[in-house]
């Protein structure tokens, strides 16, 4: 399988200021090929968005390379970069907030489409966009505010659309819709895919969307990938207990804030003061990613 | 009428004025239901269903631009519909409480969350000292540490915003809780927190409990019985594992069908076409009959019938056009 994404110890740490330091990202290691649907589980604060962020260049890693197809991201600059960008979108979680009050509908998809082209063909692909997308397309020159939640997710991932792009991160971009909504949203999604051979990375807290959609998974917390492998490997086997957790998505006590900034300075894993089966070894060892079946790797002590 | 029902809501209908909206529209059409006493009731339906319309008439909470011309609501026993404002705010708050969907739009970020629950029993005659001892307590009943009595909504994640809504709702023991949507602002791990959260007080104080959302596997997950709402009427009560397991309403089957989790990978998933009406255009008939699989002729005719079976309600022609008039079972 032709590898698409690969990021090697790819780190971001943010400055709090007063000397205090959070770790958005802690040395992510990871791949995605052409053609699948990588999922990204975990709860807020467990770097999923910053993750994709990174990734569309949108933030600058502290450390680490991120190389798409054969061009390492972390290099380019300039108009090589630019170019490059027309490869990979993102689709936000809030599409009330992700879509420019004051610009109407097909100014907002046009922005994309920025080839030589006259402004007639221009609308013509506009309109192409969003009758792909299920809006209809005399409803170009209406204000975002005039649509649902659902229709305006549907003009985002029109925008999306508009550079023909080969991979699309999905940032949460169900959960602020109904079941109902989500359903036809998911859909459209598959339907896309499909039709443009497209590549997502698919960031949820929603496991059961994630496990409908995604090929392969990975579970993140605090910054670090704890988990990843195919679906089915994940879901039905999983092997670090945060992973366990988060499926049967069962009532657990939060570690405050404090505790994961204290624990973050030293070595160890994170998920020491909250795992059920914690050993003295957790709490001085960092457990790195190892392999636990084919393509199925864990960062727990538990697995070897 | 017996006290056995905590909540009892008959015939409830809900017009807009017409000096504002023209003809008036009608936007809850009698709906019906009732909630004994330590019973759990799920509202389901679609946004736009009139779901957290039908919670805030409970509450007497409804915009003043809106009136309630229709029906009864017995809360304990007290028609909430027929008695004026200043009788309302005795009973609200102490027959019945409400969470909402974004805790943080409804806590008023300058003043402390200790105070902002301390509000709810000022008007009680007791020490002050006394007063924060039983604020004191309640925050460690929802699970939260003594020190947030004293931080503002701000300092709070929220699913500790959550809990001190769940605070101020409960601060004068009620015995019917209203939660509209109480988790869908929340990360999965956190909403799974305040059901359980929900679960315990539920039995501790032998709360009633209406809860409100639109993820009907949800709500299936721990409440006794859940309506389905659609277009301002109820168009199926059932007990909730049994409507997960023989849907009887067309509607609640196809939001049943909604859920990602009943298809494997690369299936589609077969979503209700359409979208829920607008409630200026309802159809003729029944409201549901455009966007039904199953619709018949008679469906675009007239409204259909409420059947009552054991404890069921369906509101469909297909199980019958026979309308019965007894009430519960």
């Amino acid at each position: 399988m032709e590898i698409m994404w690969k990021l090697i110890e790819v780190s971001k740490r943010y400055h709090l200021g007063k000397g205090r330091d959070v770790l958005a990202l802690d040395r992510i290691d990871m791949k995605i090929y052409r053609g699948e649907t990588f999922g990204v589980i975990g709860e807020s604060g467990s770097g999923k968005t910053t993750l994709g962020k990174v990734m569309m260049g949108l933030i600058e890693p502290t450390e680490g390379k991120i190389y798409f197809r054969d061009k390492c991201l972390t290099d380019l600059k300039g108009s090589e970069l630019l170019n490059l960008r027309k490869e990979f979108q993102i689709i936000f979680q809030d599409p009330y907030r992700s879509l420019n009050p004051r610009m109407r509908v097909a100014d907002t998809v046009m922005e994309g489409i920025r080839e030589g082209i006259d402004r007639a063909e221009k609308k013509e692909r506009v309109k192409e966009l969003l009758q792909m997308t299920g809006i209809e397309p005399e409803r170009m020159y209406n204000y975002p505010h005039q649509f649902s939640g659902g229709e305006r997710q549907r003009i985002s991932i029109a925008r999306a659309l508009s550079t023909t792009p080969s991979f699309i991160v999905c940032d949460e971009p169900t959960s602020n819709l109904d079941l109902s909504v989500q359903a036809k949203i998911l859909n459209l999604f598959m339907e896309l895919k499909e039709r443009f051979h497209l590549t997502y990375m698919f960031i949820s807290h929603n496991i059961k969307v994630v496990n409908f959609i995604a090929d392969r998974v990975a579970v993140m917390y605090k910054g670090r990938i704890v988990e990843y492998g195919r679906k089915e490997d994940v879901m039905k086997n999983p092997v670090h207990p945060y992973t366990d957790i988060l499926i049967s998505s069962s009532f657990f006590k939060k570690a405050d804030v404090s505790e994961i900034e204290r624990l973050q300075g030293r070595q160890g894993c994170l998920f020491f003061p909250l795992c059920p089966c914690a050993k003295d070894r957790c709490y001085t060892e960092i457990p790195e990613l190892e392999e636990v079946g084919k393509g199925h790797f864990a960062a727990c002590f538990k697995a070897e | 009428m017996t006290m056995e029902y905590i909540l009892d809501v008959r015939g409830l209908k809900v017009v807009l004025k017409k000096e504002i909206y023209g003809a008036g529209i009608e936007i809850l059409r009698g709906v019906e239901f009732t909630i004994r006493k330590k019973e759990s009731l799920a509202l389901v339906g679609e946004s736009g269903s009139g779901k957290t319309l039908t919670a805030m008439s409970i509450m007497g909470l409804l915009p003043e631009n809106i009136s309630l011309i229709e029906g009864e609501i017995l809360l304990c026993g007290t028609d909430i519909v027929k008695i004026s404002q200043q009788e309302l705010r005795y009973l609200r708050g102490v027959k019945a409480g409400m969470i909402f969907q974004e805790p943080s739009s409804y806590l008023n970020p300058v003043f402390t969350a200790g105070s902002q629950i301390l509000e709810a029993i000022k008007a009680r005659d007791i020490s002050k000292e006394e007063k924060k001892d039983i604020c004191v307590k309640m925050l460690k009943d929802v699970g939260l540490k003594e020190d947030i009595y004293y931080r503002y909504p701000h300092q709070l994640s929220g699913g500790q915003q959550q809990r001190v809504m769940i605070a101020m709702a409960l601060i004068n023991s009620p015995s019917l809780l209203i939660a509209d949507e109480p988790t869908t602002a929340l990360d999965v791990t956190t909403a799974s927190g305040i059901i359980e959260l929900l679960k315990v007080l539920k039995e501790r104080y032998g709360l009633s409990l209406l809860f409100i959302t639109h993820d009907i596997s949800l709500a299936a997950g721990f409440v006794d019985r859940i309506a389905v709402m659609y277009a301002g009427q109820i168009v199926e009560i059932s007990d909730a594992k049994k409507i997960m397991e023989t849907p009887l309403h067309p509607y609640t089957e196809k939001l049943i069908a909604c859920l990602p989790e009943r298809y494997r990978s690369g299936e589609r998933i077969k979503a209700i076409e359409g979208s829920v009406p607008d409630f200026g255009k309802l159809p003729g008939g029944c409201a549901f009959h455009p966007r039904c699989p199953y619709v018949m002729d008679i469906c675009r005719r007239s409204e259909p019938p409420t059947i009552r079976k054991g404890g069921t309600l369906v509101r469909c022609f297909r199980y019958g056009n026979n309308v019965e008039t007894n009430r519960g079972e």
